[in-house]
């Protein structure tokens, strides 16, 4: 062999670095046409045998995020958690970013109530455990997400983690939280919620509305924001709730000062305040079309309140005028809950105030 | 890195004629760069490793079958397991497949960790598919989420290298370590590929029967004084940035290689110490000026004091580089 030459020897040198790979996922459940990012990452999860939290932990580590908890994974989820997502998932961002509930001006904040607790219609939930399939509808995470447009059935929401609803039939039923005192939410009212959240919804996504329908859903709009809003003194959701002769009402939820009247505080915007506050404003609307009139004795006392405060005032033109100071307007009907004679019959109350007849029981 | 100066002229390129088409630029560079190259891993495709090359090749691309054969691969340590294993990771990388939308990965390389257990080793081989760091508590979560990741990866191989670390545990330990491995290669329809640094790996897997059967086993034979030396030594000097040839494919200096190596290792002949004697003498070659490995740098790697003290530059003047 010839020293130095390589002639005949037939041998080559391989130098290289190990390339870097993209870590890419496996086991991605396919998202359904109508799934909430959250429900998602949820099944994401699960079908890594673990919770969403650590899941997202585990991804914003890896990418030399500092781990934070997400308060909102349905239209708000942190820039880290969705680069993390397509980078791992080899998704584009379009695909991710679908499955999220639009960002519009909201009063009332897309995410749930707590991250602990998560939305679900009835029917649909006997369903999907039928289909082996359950997953959480972008449409309940939304903004006007209050009633199952498919059942008309009110919304529930459960304490118990989304994984262990979603895991369904593997772990025990979840406990629904109460929709609210009974008889609150009849079929018919849901039916006309129904209705009334559809409207909304529409409005919020600008689709076009016939003229008389754009402006019902505008005051229809305005009366569900009022409702929703919580004042110094009170609101008109508490004030429908109360108990007949108590000052103290059975809702209660922290406003932007963050005040929190009672063990435990409902969060602004959460289902069941805005559950409240879409039945208040379908209820209001219904009796000053006359289509229907109050039949509990808290909201004949609450319509009372309404006109007794303002019976001058065209409550619809009041609500669309909130632009020039509508909060400080009715800051003086809060304070009149309070105030309220609580040994008087509201019925009585309210017809001693000269009330207008409409008032039909 | 590529070198910050590359060398064109035509007269350069016949001076490094000696040198590898990829390596002759790197002649050119400055010494820091160059000696960095030189201490890169490389993998040379020798007369030994071959035909072990060709076997575990020839795992791929076969029916996905309830019973994939598997190998193990026993040899010394160092004699260029790591080197081989590491080799077929980057001969085979992950592809798209489906536009994308898919990613194949069909090997797999995973160290066992010294006193390893069941729960190292599956996290471990998790952490290689990809799947994030994940607490999951049950043992049959972890052998199902490695199930689903080596089906949607179309594995075919999976590389376990530093298995000798079983020899440190309990016997029922080590039983149902193998037994695992065994269950990644029935579960997740994958050949497996044991490599350990231990002359005899039958002592391994002799207390099951069905271990022997399934597991073929291969090793990489250590050098001698002869021709599949003398193709690796060339090699190994075409891809090192030495402006002068070094004649290391010669007999004389095989043999004084092969010396060097087994005061460095106890044992002759082992490609890891072939390669670090080699290198480290390619270095002070470099350093020292003579652009070619003599035979008495072919003790640089035992200490520096075996070179003129002049030849060395002051540390501080490489400390600035």
């Amino acid at each position: 062999m010839a020293a130095g030459s390589g002639e005949g020897l037939g041998v080559r040198a391989r130098i290289s670095l190990a390339p870097k790979q993209p870590r890419r996922l496996a086991a991605i459940p396919d998202p359904y046409p109508d799934e909430s990012f959250g429900s998602w990452l949820a099944r994401l999860s699960a079908s890594h045998h673990t919770d969403r939290a650590s899941f997202v932990r585990a991804l914003l580590t890896e990418c030399g995020a500092t781990p934070f908890p997400i308060g909102d994974y349905e239209a708000a989820p942190p820039r880290e958690l969705m680069e993390a997502l397509e980078q791992r998932t080899g998704w584009p961002m379009e695909r991710l970013r679908a499955l999220l509930v639009p960002r519009g001006e909201a009063m009332f904040p897309t995410r749930l109530a707590d991250e602990r607790f998560a939305h679900y219609c009835p029917a649909c939930y006997a369903k999907d455990a039928k289909s082996g399939r359950r997953y959480i509808r972008r449409a309940w995470c939304e903004r006007w997400g209050i009633v199952c447009e498919v059942h008309q059935l009110l919304l529930r929401e459960t304490a118990c983690p989304i994984e262990a609803l979603l895991a369904g039939s593997q772990r025990a039923e979840p406990r629904w939280i109460q929709a609210g005192p009974a008889g609150t939410f009849p079929a018919s009212l849901c039916e006309s919620m129904t209705h009334t959240q559809r409207l909304l919804r529409a409005l919020g996504k600008g689709d076009a509305l016939p003229a008389p329908s754009q402006e019902r859903a505008r005051v229809l709009q305005d009366l569900t924001i009022l409702a929703g809003t919580r004042f110094d003194g009170g609101s008109l959701i508490e004030w429908s709730l109360a108990a007949p002769g108590s000052h103290q009402s059975k809702l209660y939820w922290c406003d932007e000062s963050g005040c929190a009247l009672s063990d435990v505080p409902e969060p602004r915007g959460s289902l069941v305040v805005r559950r409240h506050a879409l039945r208040l404003a379908t209820l209001i609307m219904q009796q000053m079309e006359g289509a229907r009139a109050f039949t509990r004795k808290q909201d004949i006392a609450l319509w009372a309140l309404l006109r007794w405060v303002e019976p001058q005032v065209d409550l619809a033109w009041a609500i669309n005028d909130k632009r020039r100071g509508w909060s400080a307007h009715y800051q003086g009907l809060w304070h009149c809950a309070f105030a309220w004679p609580d040994r008087r019959d509201p019925v009585v109350w309210a017809q001693e105030r000269a009330w207008d007849g409409a008032l039909r029981f | 890195m590529r070198p910050a100066r590359v060398a064109r002229k035509a007269s350069s390129t016949e001076a490094l004629a000696h040198l590898s088409l990829e390596c002759r630029p790197w002649a050119q560079a400055d010494i820091p760069t160059r000696i960095d190259y030189i201490r890169r891993d490389r993998f040379i495709e020798h007369a030994g490793v071959r035909p072990v090359k060709a076997r575990l090749v020839g795992l791929l691309h076969r029916p996905r079958t309830v019973r994939p054969q598997c190998v193990l691969l026993a040899s010394e340590a160092g004699s260029g397991k790591t080197a081989l294993l590491r080799h077929l990771q980057r001969l085979y990388p992950d592809r798209q497949e489906r536009r994308g939308a898919r990613i194949a990965r069909p090997v797999i390389y995973t160290e066992v960790e010294p006193a390893p257990t069941l729960r190292g080793l599956q996290l471990s081989l998790l952490t290689e598919l990809g799947a994030p760091p994940v607490a999951i508590r049950e043992r049959e979560a972890r052998n199902d989420l490695i199930k689903r990741y080596l089906s949607e990866f179309a594995t075919e191989l999976v590389l376990f290298d530093e298995v000798q670390h079983l020899q440190a545990i309990t016997r029922r330990a080590r039983m149902l370590l193998l037994d695992w491995m065994k269950w990644v290669s029935t579960g997740g329809k994958v050949s497996v590929v044991l490599s350990a640094a231990i002359a005899d790996g039958a002592r391994l897997i002799e207390h099951d029967a069905q271990l022997l059967t399934r597991f073929t086993q291969l090793r990489i034979p250590r050098f001698s004084v002869g021709l599949p030396l003398g193709q690796f030594l060339l090699t190994l000097e075409r891809s090192l940035p030495l402006r002068r040839t070094s004649g290391l494919a010669h007999e004389s200096m095989q043999r004084a290689i092969l010396d060097e190596t087994e005061a460095m290792q106890t044992l002759r002949g082992l490609t890891d110490g072939v390669v670090k004697v080699v290198q480290e003498a390619a270095v002070a070659a470099v350093t020292g000026g003579t652009e070619r490995i003599e035979r008495p740098l072919l003790n640089a790697w035992h200490e520096l004091g075996v070179l003129p003290a002049d030849s060395w530059r002051p540390a501080a003047a490489r400390v600035s580089v």
